[in-house]
This record gives structure tokens, C-alpha cells and sequence, in this order.
């Protein structure tokens, strides 16, 4: 084999992802090339090396606080109950939105006036502007 | 959230070439059912392999932990649908990798350059007392962990679910939704990317 082929294989010859023959040819190659085996032991020592890595630890109640989570996201209702409440509370939030035009001044969100002409933000406060001055 | 060598092999493993005994089945189906305790058991299961996958994948510590819980409520939410037509791990890892492949996509909408992440510095990283053989030891570790973040992302992922994973090939296939030569061709670049940045053969220097 030669050593261009060689040195393309050596990372999946270590990962034992190679067939029986290939495996062969090229522990057969490695034992007798200098170059080809330097490359091989460096591929181990890096993957030696990642292996000790300090690695990130969570905290000990991680898994009982996702716990409490899920339970509380589930709660009392679930499957259809839940679609329910969850469009329940988008109609709330839309409503109140459109509350909003009880308002008479736009004064404290000018400072979002950066909406492209005729985008959905813009042509909104357009309209909030007018009722506030009707 | 600390920083240290994991003890045990907490990573799953095996190759999936045969028929798989997957004893993760049953916990999925008892999380489907609602089942808590079979849910927090699970997280705890995987809670370190997933953070720390994720972490070098994003390099950044609290963004690795939002993630980490993003992909349990994920699991707790797909499990009564779950099919298990591969590996419970190799269902997981694919969530966060997806997971990640977004953030990282939202990152650069929004112009973060990885680098002003508040990626570990060694210097927080809270190591053993070591010799002189052990500050070697570390040195290298340090140049690998530079190394490693100079890598594309899909490298770093492969190496790093090949290496401290212990993913077969087709799985990483599946987690990363690319071919297997595909893999083997990341897996390959990693190693001979993490040789050069490294200068010269590891471990050499004195």
C-alpha cells in the first residue's frame, strides 16, 4: 500500500471501522513504515489526551430540578387540556394587544419607530397614533 | 457548574452493526407515560456526556447548560412519540446537535464571533494538585483544548462523539445527518488539523 493511501485510512484504522483485509494491509504497512506509524501514535496520543479532558460537571440536582420543571409544564393538564389553556392564554395575550389603542399616546414606544414603511409595526402604530388623537 | 476529568465511562457506547439491546427503550416509554423518576434517572444518565458534547461544540459553559436542559425537555416532550428505530443516544445526541447547529446559526445572524464567547479559560479549569510530569500533562491538554476550538464545528463534533463518545461511525452518521464517508473524512481532518496546530508530534516536547 502506499503511504498517501495509507495515511487517508489511519484515522478510521484506529476507529476499527475498516474491514478485516484493509485492517490487515495496513497493520502491515504501519509495522514497517516510520512515517505512516508516527502518524498513527500521534492520532492515539490526541485521542489520549481528549479522553483526559477536563470536562464540565452540572450540579448534583440538575436532573430533580428538570423534574420539577417538566411537572410543572405538564401540571394538571395535559394533552388536549393543555393545547387548550396554551391557546387560551394567546387569545388573552392578543386581546390585550389590541387593547392597547385605549391608550392615548404611542409616546413610549417611539423610540421603536424603526419599523420599514408598511411592515405589520408600522402600519400598527399608525393606526394606535390616530385613535390616540381621535 | 464545575469543571473535572469525568470518572466513569458515563458515555454510551457501542457500535450498532448488530441488533441492539437497548435498555434505554424502557425508560423512554416510561417517560412517555409521564413517569418523573424514569425521566430524572435519564437525565442523569446522559446529563454529563450531553453538556459536555455540547460544550465543545459551543464553547461557551452557560450556553452548553441552557442547551443541556433544551434537550431534555425535548426528550420528555418526543418521548411518547419516540420510534426507536436506532439508538436512544444516538436520538439524544442528534437533539443536541441540532440544538447546537441552531444556536450557532443564531450566533452569527446576530454577529457573535465564537471567540468573544466566554469559552473556558484553562486557567479556571480546576485541576489536581500534579508533578512535573502532570504539568506537562496539562500543558498538552491546554494546547489540545486551543486546538480543538480552531476546528470547524462539524470536526470537533465528530472527533469528539467518536473519541469520548465511543459513537460508531453510522451513528455519528445519523446524529450529524451526513453520509459515512462523510464522517470518516471528519474524523480524519480533525485528527491531522489537531496534529499540525498541535506543532509536531504530540507529546514530544520535553
Amino acid at each position: 500500500m502506499q503511504c498517501s493511501k495509507v495515511s487517508e485510512k489511519i484515522s478510521a484504522y484506529l476507529d476499527h471501522e475498516l474491514d478485516f483485509e484493509l485492517s490487515r494491509q495496513m497493520a502491515l504497512h504501519i509495522g514497517q513504515c516510520d512515517d505512516c506509524r508516527e502518524m498513527f501514535q500521534d492520532f492515539q496520543k490526541i485521542d489520549a489526551t481528549l479522553r483526559e479532558m477536563p470536562e464540565i460537571e452540572l450540579a448534583a440536582d440538575f436532573a430533580r430540578q428538570l423534574g420539577r420543571m417538566v411537572e410543572v409544564k405538564e401540571g394538571p393538564a395535559t394533552g388536549r387540556l393543555s393545547i387548550l389553556a396554551s391557546l387560551g392564554r394567546s387569545v388573552q395575550s392578543f386581546t390585550r394587544l389590541l387593547d392597547a389603542t385605549r391608550f392615548s399616546s404611542t409616546q413610549a414606544l417611539d423610540e421603536f419607530n424603526d419599523f420599514p414603511p408598511f411592515s405589520m409595526g408600522y402600519i400598527y402604530f399608525k393606526l394606535l397614533e390616530q385613535s390616540g388623537r381621535g | 457548574m464545575v469543571v473535572r476529568k469525568r470518572q466513569s465511562g458515563a458515555a454510551p457506547s457501542g457500535h450498532e452493526s448488530a441488533p441492539v439491546e437497548d435498555t434505554d427503550f424502557d425508560t423512554i416509554k416510561a417517560i412517555g407515560r409521564g413517569d418523573r423518576s424514569a425521566f430524572e434517572l435519564f437525565v442523569k444518565k446522559y446529563q454529563n456526556p450531553i453538556v459536555n458534547f455540547i460544550f465543545r461544540y459551543v464553547r461557551d459553559r452557560f450556553t452548553a447548560q441552557d442547551l443541556t436542559q433544551e434537550v431534555f425537555l425535548k426528550v420528555f416532550q418526543g418521548a411518547e412519540e419516540f420510534e426507536p428505530r436506532g439508538k436512544v443516544s444516538t436520538w439524544i445526541f442528534t437533539i443536541a446537535f441540532n440544538l447546537c447547529a441552531n444556536e450557532l446559526k443564531r450566533q452569527k445572524r446576530r454577529g457573535y464571533p465564537h471567540s468573544d464567547l466566554s469559552a473556558v479559560d484553562p486557567a479556571e479549569l480546576e485541576y489536581p494538585a500534579h508533578d512535573q510530569a502532570g504539568g506537562r500533562q496539562r500543558e498538552l491538554e491546554e494546547d489540545l483544548m486551543a486546538a480543538l476550538d480552531r476546528l470547524p464545528e462539524n470536526q470537533r463534533a465528530a472527533l469528539w462523539l467518536r473519541v469520548n463518545e465511543d459513537l460508531s461511525y453510522l451513528e455519528i452518521s445519523r446524529v450529524l445527518n451526513i453520509s459515512l464517508a462523510g464522517v470518516e473524512s471528519l474524523t480524519f481532518r480533525a485528527r491531522k488539523q489537531l496534529r499540525q496546530l498541535m506543532r509536531g508530534p504530540i507529546g514530544s516536547s520535553p
